[in-house]
């Protein structure tokens, strides 16, 4: 299985820049999530490697053939590219039953009756549908229709398998099994793959690495743990994930231990952290999830990262409580799936620890 | 009484008894004609005297060689005119939505005008044009040729005048389906590696088959029905097709109303079978291939051909509209017509004979205008209401008021004024103005019900039922909220039957007596007298009022014409 290599990706839409100068490479059999929200570009970079979107600059690589180059005009045909799409809309062929559907890339690529057969029955059983052979996509349902997309999609063995929001279509609970089986397929079939969501969580579950995008512009790359602890920026850290933000300027820098001072309209104080990567006098983001709060009904033992507030509200979500607590006059959320003993309106403490504080770096 | 009492509950409802009324009225305009047409066809004495009952009609009938001859020929002209709309139909709709021809927005319009314009004017002007004798074309080419190579009058006349006018059906069917098509479904082809043209025969076209073979069986019925087209090109010739052979029957001396009406069965059973066809078809398969989000339209850049695609719009627009009715508002100035037209011809009389001295001319204008205005009021108030209560009432059997009220569909104009004659022709509403009104209503009923049955469908129910839960009635509830809602579908179905009624011919050939001539009926009596250039004088009339009304209402109601016709 061969490489995806992009670069210097540019497409426009007459006045809107939708990809903004992209370089990415998709490794030997990884898959690669292409995340950001709507409208981000990650969509229009997939339908450039599939061949739909004439790009306006750059070059792009299956291992070492170049099937698009902006400079030398090349630009190889979709039937050309030998990749495997799934669709947003699935795209089953409404006129064929479930096989015919199946093995129609067979049928194009002219194999024998006998080598279509099995190869279907195999991406049948590969996707759990065998029973549904003679039907028409009518007569199946959306989750159905999806793994027809999908055997149809991997029935010819292809270099490289393109997800376009593959789950978005489906129901909460579906969504979430879905996501396995993916992975499942994909690490069975080794296949280089590059699936575009605009679900972090998905994203976070399915990916070797994910390329987070805003604005046409490729913001973070790196594999999913890496951008969920240490966003690069405020996006990041906003899109993937909920989190509080404390602006301060960075006060004392020592080896361990970072202090900053809060500098927010409702609270004043200061905050302790482990990271170290920004000198004193620099503005910064203290920012903590709300899974990093603790809430304590009695004063605790550290003074750091300390402080009295009022449980402004709490929620029960099933499995976990989802709190908003007043710091001074700064409004925290926070998130634990533990018992807290307290009512809404109660005094209470939040503690935050050192190492569980990042710091973004401001302009 | 006990058990009945619930029954009755549900009968005096205030919608069940709206249900019944309309019933009622459509009993009396459809059914009963029907009906008594069919009696007819048993009788061997005109309607209303009594005569033994037969089968001696049919048998005369399926063994005389007049019946299969004028069968015949009304296959040929259906078949062929729905080939070449097909084509023409086809065609233009897939450059219009799939490719990038320049100009293609400002085509959309002129492209579907012909829809507007009857095929009946459009035989009148092609004569114009391309009449061996008088054809204007056939002049051009001779000076260059020396050769007059068209001749209009005949089969394959008919099938180009039809083919032409009935080709929008096509157009507007099949790129809705183009425009509606995932554009996924063909890239899913494309990228498991299927060529542009395999993507085009085993994905698009089979897709597009429900729409190509809805818009055929549609333009055949209408090309089998048509009365106007083989009237002007084939009857002088004795070229009969089946509602031309009707006609004539009625003509005649003295007029055989019951083989009129054996042979209007057979065109019954003709249009009713391809209708019932038709829409199992249509239920069997129809495929949900509606794009989500993220639609993109898939435009394929067609080169240097772009050109040659614009040109072939620009055609089908210069042969179906400029040409033909450019000659024909000409011919309105010309004392003569004919194939090399003299300027020293050229004249203001016939127009001063047509507005002040021919003696029908303004009594079939205000009857044209009487029957376009205030039907088409009637008719879509009349329709308004079904459609209301078939869509958003659970009153009792409204979904058999639905199929009766559909039912005329299967129905040619001619039969219709055959059933008519029969129902009423003893009766004083017959040889009134009234009686057309109800043809023409009870007519081009099922076409304005589906209109505003699709715009209903598309208003969220919450929406009345949030004025129900505010303390409206439902009258006030239909009054101020549907009915506002609806506006733009009820102005589409407006437009849609003023333009059917003003150009009406069919039905009111056999309708309609001295003192209730329409302008179609006019144009058809001129032109049997020989009188082309006066009748180009009513048919420009015709076409002037057409176009003002048409423009005032696109400006008045702001919509646009394409939204008439979806």
């Amino acid at each position: 299985m061969p490489e995806v290599k992009i670069e210097k990706l540019v497409k426009r839409f007459g006045e809107v820049t939708a990809v903004a100068g992209i370089d990415v490479t998709i490794p030997e059999g990884k898959i690669v999530t292409f995340l950001g929200p709507s409208g981000c570009g990650k969509t229009t970079i997939l339908r450039c490697v599939a061949g739909f979107e004439n790009a306006d600059e750059g070059m792009i690589w299956i291992g070492d053939q170049i099937i698009f180059d902006s400079k030398e005009k090349i630009n190889l045909s979709p039937q050309k590219r030998d990749m495997g799409m799934v669709f947003q809309s699935y795209a089953v062929w409404p006129h064929m039953t479930v096989y015919e559907n199946i093995a129609f890339p067979l049928r194009i690529r002219k194999m024998s009756r006998r080598e279509v057969d099995e190869r279907v029955e195999r991406a049948m059983s590969m996707v759990g549908i065998q029973e549904l052979k003679d039907r028409l996509p009518s007569a199946v349902s959306g989750g159905q229709q999806q793994r027809v997309a999908f055997a149809r999609a991997i029935v010819y063995d292809p270099t490289v398998l393109l997800l376009d929001e593959p789950l978005s279509n489906l129901d909460a609970k579906l969504r979430e099994r879905m996501r396995f089986e993916i992975l499942d397929l994909q690490r069975k079939l080794g296949i280089t793959t590059i699936y575009v969501t605009h679900d972090q969580e998905e994203a976070m579950v399915l990916s070797d690495e994910v390329l987070v995008m805003d604005q046409g512009l490729a913001i973070q790359r790196g594999d999913p743990e890496d951008i969920y602890f240490n966003p690069r920026n405020e996006f990041v850290a906003d899109f993937i994930g909920k989190i509080n933000f404390l602006s301060g300027i960075v006060r004392t820098q020592e080896k361990e231990i970072c202090v900053v001072d809060i500098q927010e309209e409702g609270l004043q104080g200061s905050i302790h952290t482990t990271r170290t990567d920004f000198p004193a006098g620099r503005r910064v983001l203290a920012s903590v999830r709300p899974e990093n709060i603790q809430i304590h009904t009695s004063k605790p033992d550290s003074e750091v990262n300390t402080w009295p507030a009022r449980l402004e509200r709490k929620n029960f979500l099933g499995g976990l409580f989802d709190m908003i607590v007043r710091v001074e006059d700064k409004e925290l959320r926070c998130r634990t799936p533990f018992i807290v003993d307290a009512k809404a309106g109660a005094d209470v403490y939040i503690h935050i620890q050192p190492k569980d504080v990042m710091l973004i770096g401001m302009n | 009484m006990k058990r009945l009492l619930p029954v009755l509950r549900v009968l005096f409802r205030r919608d069940s008894i709206l249900v019944m009324v309309i019933a009622i009225l459509i009993g009396i305009t459809v059914i009963y004609p029907l009906s008594i047409m069919v009696y007819g066809t048993f009788k061997s004495a005109p309607p209303g005297e009594p005569s033994p009952l037969s089968f001696d009609n049919y048998v005369k009938m399926f063994q005389s060689s007049w019946f299969w001859e004028a069968f015949g020929h009304t296959v040929w002209i259906s078949l062929g005119g729905t080939l070449l709309a097909l084509f023409l139909g086809v065609s233009m709709a897939w450059i219009v939505t799939r490719t990038d021809t320049p100009w293609i927005g400002k085509l959309e319009i002129p492209l579907i005008v012909p829809f507007f314009l009857s095929p009946f004017i459009g035989a009148l002007a092609w004569t114009g044009l391309a009449s061996r004798d008088y054809g204007l074309l056939n002049g051009w080419i001779e000076w260059i040729f020396g050769v007059r190579p068209f001749e209009v009058f005949g089969p394959w006349g008919m099938c180009w005048v039809m083919g032409l006018y009935y080709s929008p059906y096509a157009f507007l069917i099949v790129s809705g389906t183009l425009r509606n098509m995932d554009p996924t479904l063909e890239e899913a082809a494309l990228s498991s590696g299927a060529s542009k043209f395999q993507t085009m025969r085993r994905i698009t076209l089979p897709l597009m088959a429900p729409g190509i073979m809805a818009s055929a069986l549609l333009i055949f019925v209408a090309a089998a029905e048509q009365f106007g087209v083989p009237s002007v090109l084939g009857m002088t010739q004795r070229w009969f097709v089946l509602t031309t052979r009707i006609f004539y029957l009625l003509q005649q001396y003295p007029e055989d109303y019951s083989m009129a009406a054996t042979v209007a069965m057979v065109m019954l059973a003709m249009t009713g079978g391809l209708v019932i066809l038709r829409t199992r078809y249509l239920k069997r398969r129809e495929f949900v291939t509606v794009a989500g989000k993220g639609f993109r339209p898939h435009v394929i850049p067609l080169g240097r051909w772009r050109y040659v695609t614009l040109g072939y719009l620009l055609s089908y627009i210069l042969l179906a509209v400029v040409l033909p009715f450019g000659t024909f508002v000409a011919i309105s100035f010309f004392r003569y017509w004919s194939i090399h037209p003299k300027l020293k011809y050229l004249t203001l009389e016939n127009w001063q004979y047509i507005l002040f001295e021919y003696p029908s001319t303004w009594v079939a204008v205000k009857n044209s205008l009487f029957l376009s205005i205030g039907g088409a009021a009637l008719g879509v108030l009349i329709t308004a209401v079904i459609a209301w209560v078939v869509v958003r009432t659970k009153a009792f059997g409204k979904d058999i008021l639905d199929t009766v009220a559909t039912l005329p569909v299967a129905i040619p104009g001619l039969i219709l004024g055959v059933a008519y004659l029969w129902a009423w022709i003893h009766y004083p509403i017959y040889g009134t103005i009234w009686i057309l009104m109800v043809a023409y209503i009870s007519r081009y009923l099922p076409y304005s019900l589906r209109s505003i049955e699709s715009s209903l469908r598309q208003i969220d129910k919450g929406l009345e039922e949030s004025a129900n839960i505010s303390g409206a009635s439902w009258l006030r509830t239909f009054r101020s909220i549907s009915l506002p809602l609806l506006k733009p579908g009820l102005v589409a179905a407006y437009i849609l039957l003023y333009v059917s009624f003003i150009r009406e011919l069919s039905c009111s050939i056999l309708l309609y007596s001295s003192g209730t001539e329409v302008l179609s009926v006019t144009m058809f009596d001129l032109w049997h007298d020989g009188m082309f250039p006066d009748l180009a004088v009513i048919g420009a009339i015709q076409l002037g009022i057409t176009t003002a009304t048409l423009v005032l209402f696109s400006v008045i109601f702001k919509i646009r014409i394409t939204e008439v016709v979806r």
